[in-house]
């Protein structure tokens, strides 16, 4: 973990950051997190997620597995964050996170219905589509029309707009990508993955 | 297709970026390590005591993510 011994966080001209205890070398270890520590797309955390995947289904032709393991980093965190609050590291971790709401991935109805319609045309080039929130928008009304189903409590507590909205800010602009392959690494399946995406 | 996701890993996620290209050969590629239980972060340079500690988010992140994501 974040040892005082070779790290230390302070203040740092882009805000916070974190500061060497000590003169590294290049290639030199400069922090190791367990991963029952870390939060990520394939971790079995949202209970529901046999669900979501019967939903997500229908948007495979338009959309890809990064946009849907997207979805599922949502779930999982917003369940560990509002749901499984017990976890005193994460409590910890969640409550000092810094606040700013500076990406807005919600589009206007009529935007909405407009990209609908040019999704169906051949002559659009699935580029575009990719410059855009609006099929992960989709995404989030069709999982939580089927989550209010089957547990309409868990669905007011994490799957509100604004604890999306909160969550793909924290997503996007402190999560790393990540493979499958990576997963199983850290959860002990598989030999070692230094190529670390 | 590489099914890509993603990771928060808290401690690390407070490490801001530079632009500058890592020195070791073994961190060429990614300054982030996933092993047998764990991720470790390894410096891509060398630092002195009291330096801010930097790692480059280009080795995970294409141009176009940074871009679609910080503007």
């Amino acid at each position: 973990m974040l040892s005082n011994e070779r790290l230390y966080a302070s203040v740092s001209y882009h805000g916070v950051g974190l500061f060497a205890n000590k003169d590294f070398k290049a290639n030199e270890v400069a922090m190791e997190v367990p991963s029952n520590y870390t939060i990520s797309s394939f971790d079995m955390i949202f209970p529901y997620k046999d669900i979501v995947i019967k939903v997500l289904n229908k948007h495979l032709n338009y959309t890809d597995i990064t946009e849907v393991n997207l979805m599922f980093m949502i779930l999982n965190l917003n369940y560990m964050r509002y749901v499984n609050t017990t976890h005193r590291f994460f409590k910890f971790y969640f409550e000092n996170l810094p606040k700013y709401r500076n990406y807005l991935p919600f589009w206007e109805d009529q935007e909405k219905i407009t990209l609908k319609k040019i999704i169906g045309d051949p002559l659009i080039e699935s580029e575009l589509l990719l410059h855009n929130m609006t099929r992960f928008d989709m995404m989030v009304e069709d999982v939580r029309r089927e989550l209010n189903k089957v547990d309409r409590g868990v669905a007011v507590q994490m799957f509100t707009d604004s604890k999306i909205e909160d969550a793909l800010n924290i997503v996007f602009s402190r999560a790393f990508r990540f493979t499958l392959k990576g997963w199983k690494v850290i959860h002990n399946s598989t030999d070692v993955d230094e190529r670390g995406i | 297709m590489t099914n890509f996701g993603y990771i928060l890993v808290p401690g690390a996620d407070g490490i801001n970026h530079e632009s500058i290209e890592t020195e070791h050969p073994d961190v060429e590629k990614s300054q982030i390590a996933y092993q047998r239980g764990k991720v470790v972060i390894k410096a891509g340079r060398k630092f002195k005591k009291g330096e801010e500690f930097y790692i480059n988010y280009d080795a995970y992140s294409t141009i176009y993510d940074m871009f679609r994501y910080y503007g």
